[in-house]
Formats: structure tokens, sequence, C-alpha cells
């Protein structure tokens, strides 16, 4: 699974500290998430998708279903 | 980017789980001390044997007890790291277990206390847990 996060953070001017203490997460699962070593679960997601005022499909998109709609 | 700042290393909740941790570790100590002195002293034997000899179990509940709440208070990805960890650290304690069993019967190896499989895998798990923390901090 791809996401946006490090583009969206970046816009915001916020550190992976920053949204790690927004998201009650620690920094270091803010990078795994960033570098697409781990992918959240829905629970984490939607507050994702909640500090960022975004829906999820902004954030995160399915590469396998890319893939799939491209055939 | 913004700039990188770290969080404090020691969390309330770090704090919480090493004072628990440390609690249990002395306690399982003085347990193990206390129930080896009586032992010797008393020239226990029979079921005072069987009671002493387990009076230091009541600490390793509290052990387990620590880390279960500690594991409690890490976020998901962390407490994946250490599903991952504790699942690498049984898998060699079987296997390392096993292995020596056959040895031990078969090769004529020199027989080994029980105690070296809690040292097995907790060795095995403090590796595996510094191994994943490396593999995805880079």
């Amino acid at each position: 699974m791809k996401n946006r996060l490090r583009v969206l953070r970046a816009e915001r001017n916020w550190s992976q500290a920053d949204l790690a203490t927004r998201l009650d997460v620690s920094r270091q699962s803010v990078n795994a998430i960033e570098t697409g070593k781990y992918d959240p679960s829905l629970p984490l997601a939607f507050k994702i998708a909640r500090v960022f005022d975004l829906q999820i499909e902004a954030i995160f998109s399915d590469e396998d279903g890319v893939a799939q709609a491209a055939e | 980017m913004a700039e990188y700042k770290p969080q404090p290393l020691l969390t309330p909740s770090v704090k919480r789980s090493f004072g628990r941790t440390t609690f249990y570790t002395v306690l399982y100590l003085t347990l193990t001390f206390a129930s080896v002195t009586v032992m010797r002293a008393q020239h226990a034997s029979g079921a005072l044997a069987i009671a002493l000899a387990l009076v230091p179990a009541v600490a390793s509940v509290g052990l387990v007890r620590a880390y279960l709440l500690g594991l409690r208070e890490l976020d998901e990805f962390q407490r994946r790291l250490q599903y991952e960890a504790m699942l690498i650290a049984a898998a060699v304690t079987a296997f390392a277990s096993v292995a020596y069993g056959f040895l031990e019967t078969l090769a004529g190896f020199p027989h080994v206390s029980a105690f070296y499989a809690m040292l097995v895998m907790v060795g095995a798990f403090s590796l595996a847990v510094v191994f994943l923390n490396l593999r995805h901090s880079l």
C-alpha cells in the first residue's frame, strides 16, 4: 500500500514527532508507515485521515487495485 | 521538510514499564536467594523442597504480568515488533531445545539444565527486538 504521509506532513511543516504526538503513536511507527514498511490498521488509518482532514483514499492507495484497474 | 525533533526516550509508559519490570526482577532475585538459603540451611527435602523451589516462580508470574502490561501501552506497530520477536524467540528456543535433546540422547552430549532454555529464549528475544527495531528504523 502506498501513502502520501510524508508529503502531507511536509505541507503542514510537521516533523515525524509532531505527527506521532497527534496520532498518539511512536515516531518510529510514523517512520515505518511513511517508508511503506508498515501498513496501519483501519482505526489508525481513519485517525490519520482525521488529523489531515482528508478522506482515507486521498492518503492511501492500493497498489494492487491500481494495477488491476489498469489491466 | 520539517526538522526532526526526537521524542523523549523515557516516556511515562516506558518509565512505568521499567519500574514494574525492575520491581519484579528484584523480587525474583530476592526470593531465589531466600529460597536457596532456607533450602540449604534446613536441608529441605520432599514437599518443603518442592515448595521452596517454586517460590521464585511467584515473581516470574509478576514479570510476565509486567511485560503484558507494558505491551498494552505500546502502539500497534511496536506491538507487532514485539510479537514478531517473541515468535522468533519461541522458534529458536524450540529448535535449540529439541536439537540439543537429540544431541544429548543420541550423541552423548552432556546433560544441560532446563534453566538454559530460559536463557536462550531471553537472549533470542533481545537480539530479535534489536534486529527488528534496526530493520524498521533504517
